[in-house]
């Protein structure tokens, strides 16, 4: 039988995925959108104390096994926090639901060494000189999308006409989808980007800029954060999410050596969380001590409810608010958070901004 | 011809409304239940401000607020719709302009927002528990057959509050019945049930924030004197309650609007409105998985407003 390989929906990471696969040869399958639907199965199928990722992420799961995915790559790995452990839990919750799929973890505390072994395990038995190429394709992409996520963050609050740079950014991707190799997409890219750049923007509309931080899952994922990020570029807010891919490779030096942004974070970040607790809560307290460092007017933190890593996060924000004078509005998610409690909270802490800001000058 | 701007706070058990003439002086003010029907507390109120107002009355400009604030705006056609915390900040700094903590205890959810030279610095609001709302209290005079005016007063009375477990308004209930099964008098059960949610309030929203006088307390539950001396126990301060601390966020709103207005054209339907056959109805989305539900305003046949989609297919008319 065909390998049909799934990954689950998670934002612009999911479509970079596809576009990998493809040019590996491999077909995909693509599961519908995180929507209710999943959230029931998910709950259906997940310990009703578990937290909202590995439940939306279980449905995510068995929308791509209905949809005839023989292969699901599942986030999680060791140390990372209980998805380390829900993923051993859902591939059998998987078979018990009669669901006879192959599951490969990326682990998310060792995605280089996964990217290169899901490589492997999918490419079935080429030898590796023909993987470098795909590998370096995949390294552009990233590269592309990353300049295209900031992009599309950068020109929301500022498009002239509403939607614009929405629709922009889905036509992007659209081309996006379609490349398969190195070559076409350096042939393209600044066509793809500049889609992005023909949307028309009041560059002199003043803009507030806000640093997103905290949990991955919750970011990437406008159903469970509300539209968070569309939201606020609505009300006029440049959204800098703490995650690029760029700069994120270094080499393996002590931090106090380290010149790139992730050293720079991780300098910054270590008066406030100096180990590791799982999840991304290290990397949160990291990227926001950099930002207050006069980059953004404020943070939002996001979590899923009752995350353990990210409440550790949230404390270490408090101190870091208390010292560094840096408001932070700490939101948190599950099935139960009401769309109206979070839009009244997201409309005060821009009121607070824009007031903060006035008064500075 | 007099002028004034109006408030309207549509919250989760009561309706606020609150009029302010062009210099800020609170004209009128009102406040009703919401019942479970806001659309039926706006007209309501709306039309007893009408009563209270001069009948030639001029409206300038309007403001709502409060959870029910883009359902009340579709119907008022409010100039300014505008999220509680602020709206509560603004009425705040009226009173006591060098106010730099607002208390704020309402039916259903309570608030606490830090102010630095009249500016909002912080805020918090309870997201997962009623044990430090009026709701609670409320319900718990109603289990003691007192009513909830009186609470506040007797507690006062009470010298050895009794503690009651707090966290949860399902622990405090049981630790109450089993205080009282113990014969404990009621005033003390009843202060240490006000102290309980203060220590509650304190717990959840003031977690690693500075509480600084002066400290303004708003909201329906600053009517209890009992919770006012807990609070003032507790933080070893003064705790100040304007006089119209029921209708703080109404006022806010209308103060809004006031500052909103500058001369501009109200969009004010105008006291008629009462009169306007409003029907709410409701649909599922059926453009995406999500299945989300709309939510339909119509005015007299016209549809004014929609929403509750999670992205704005319906939100344009």
């Amino acid at each position: 039988m065909t390998r049909r390989v799934a990954f689950p929906p998670l934002g612009f990471l999911s479509r970079v995925a596809e576009a990998y696969l493809h040019a590996l040869g491999v077909e995909t399958v693509t599961p519908p959108p995180t929507s209710r639907r999943t959230l029931d199965i998910g709950v259906q199928g997940s310990p009703e104390m578990i937290c909202i990722p590995c439940k939306l992420l279980f449905g995510n799961y068995v929308e791509a096994a209905e949809r005839g995915a023989t292969d699901i790559v599942m986030l999680g790995g060791p140390g990372t926090c209980r998805l380390g452990y829900s993923v051993a839990q859902q591939a059998r919750r998987l078979q018990e639901w009669g669901f006879a799929v192959r599951v490969h973890t990326l682990d998310l505390y060792h995605v280089h060494r996964d990217i290169f072994r899901l490589t492997r395990a999918f490419a079935d038995g080429r030898p590796a000189t023909e993987l470098v190429e795909p590998i370096r394709f995949l390294l552009a992409l990233l590269d592309l999308t990353d300049a295209l996520e900031t992009g599309v963050l950068v020109a929301r609050p500022r498009e002239r006409e509403r939607g614009a740079a929405d629709r922009a950014y889905a036509a992007a991707w659209e081309r996006i989808a379609a490349l398969r190799t190195r070559e076409e997409l350096e042939e393209q890219r600044d066509d793809i980007l500049g889609l992005l750049d023909a949307v028309g923007l009041d560059e002199d509309r003043p803009v507030l800029r806000i640093g997103l931080v905290g949990d991955v899952y919750t970011i990437l994922t406008p159903f469970l954060n509300h539209n968070l990020e569309v939201q606020l570029g609505r009300m006029g807010v440049e959204v800098r999410r703490w995650f690029r891919y760029t700069g994120r490779v270094s080499l393996p030096l002590p931090d106090f050596l380290r010149m790139d942004r992730g050293g720079r974070a991780r300098r910054a970040g270590s008066r406030y969380l100096k180990r590791d607790v799982g999840g991304f809560a290290r990397s949160t307290v990291a990227e926001a001590a950099l930002m207050a460092e006069g980059e953004v007017d404020g943070l939002i933190h996001v979590a899923p409810f009752n995350c353990t890593p990210e409440t550790v996060a949230q404390s270490a924000l408090v101190a870091l608010q208390r010292e560094r004078g840096v408001p932070v509005l700490s939101l948190s998610f599950d099935e139960q958070t009401g769309a109206a409690g979070v839009m009244t909270r997201l409309e005060a802490f821009v009121d607070m901004l824009w007031s903060a800001r006035r008064r500075r000058r | 011809m007099d002028e004034v701007f109006l408030g309207v706070d549509v919250g989760s058990v009561t309706t606020k409304f609150a009029a302010v003439d062009p210099q800020g002086n609170l004209v009128a003010s009102d406040y009703l239940r919401t019942a479970g029907q806001p659309v039926q507390a706006v007209r309501e109120g709306l039309s007893r401000m009408a009563t209270l107002l001069p009948s030639r009355v001029r409206v300038l400009g309007v403001g709502t607020t409060g959870s029910g604030r883009q359902l009340a705006g579709a119907i008022v056609g409010a100039d300014v719709v505008k999220n509680e915390i602020t709206a509560h900040a603004v009425a705040a700094l009226h009173f006591v302009p060098d106010v730099r903590t607002v208390i704020d205890i309402g039916g259903q959810d309570s608030k606490l927002i830090l102010l630095r030279d009249g500016v909002v610095v912080d805020f918090a609001m309870n997201s997962v528990c009623a044990a430090g709302t009026g709701s609670f209290l409320e319900q718990q005079a109603y289990r003691l057959g007192i009513p909830v005016e009186e609470l506040g007063r007797r507690a006062l009375r009470s010298s050895n509050p009794v503690r009651i477990a707090g966290r949860c308004t399902v622990f405090a209930e049981s630790d109450m019945i089993h205080k009282q099964q113990m014969g404990f008098p009621v005033d003390d059960i009843l202060y240490g049930l006000c102290q309980a949610l203060v220590r509650n309030y304190l717990n959840n929203l003031a977690l690693g924030k500075t509480i600084e006088p002066p400290v303004v307390f708003q909201g329906g539950v600053a009517a209890n004197a009992g919770v006012v001396r807990a609070f003032r126990e507790a933080l070893g301060t003064e705790i100040l309650v304007p006089p119209h601390h029921e209708v703080m966020g109404a006022l806010g709103a209308a103060l809004l609007a006031r500052e909103w207005s500058d001369g501009r054209p109200s969009q004010f339907r105008g006291f008629d409105v009462v009169h306007a056959e409003v029907q709410t109805t409701s649909f599922e989305c059926r453009a995406c998985p999500n299945l989300c539900e709309i939510a339909q305003i119509r005015m007299d046949g016209r549809v004014v407003a929609r929403w509750g989609g999670r992205c704005d297919r319906w939100e344009v008319l």
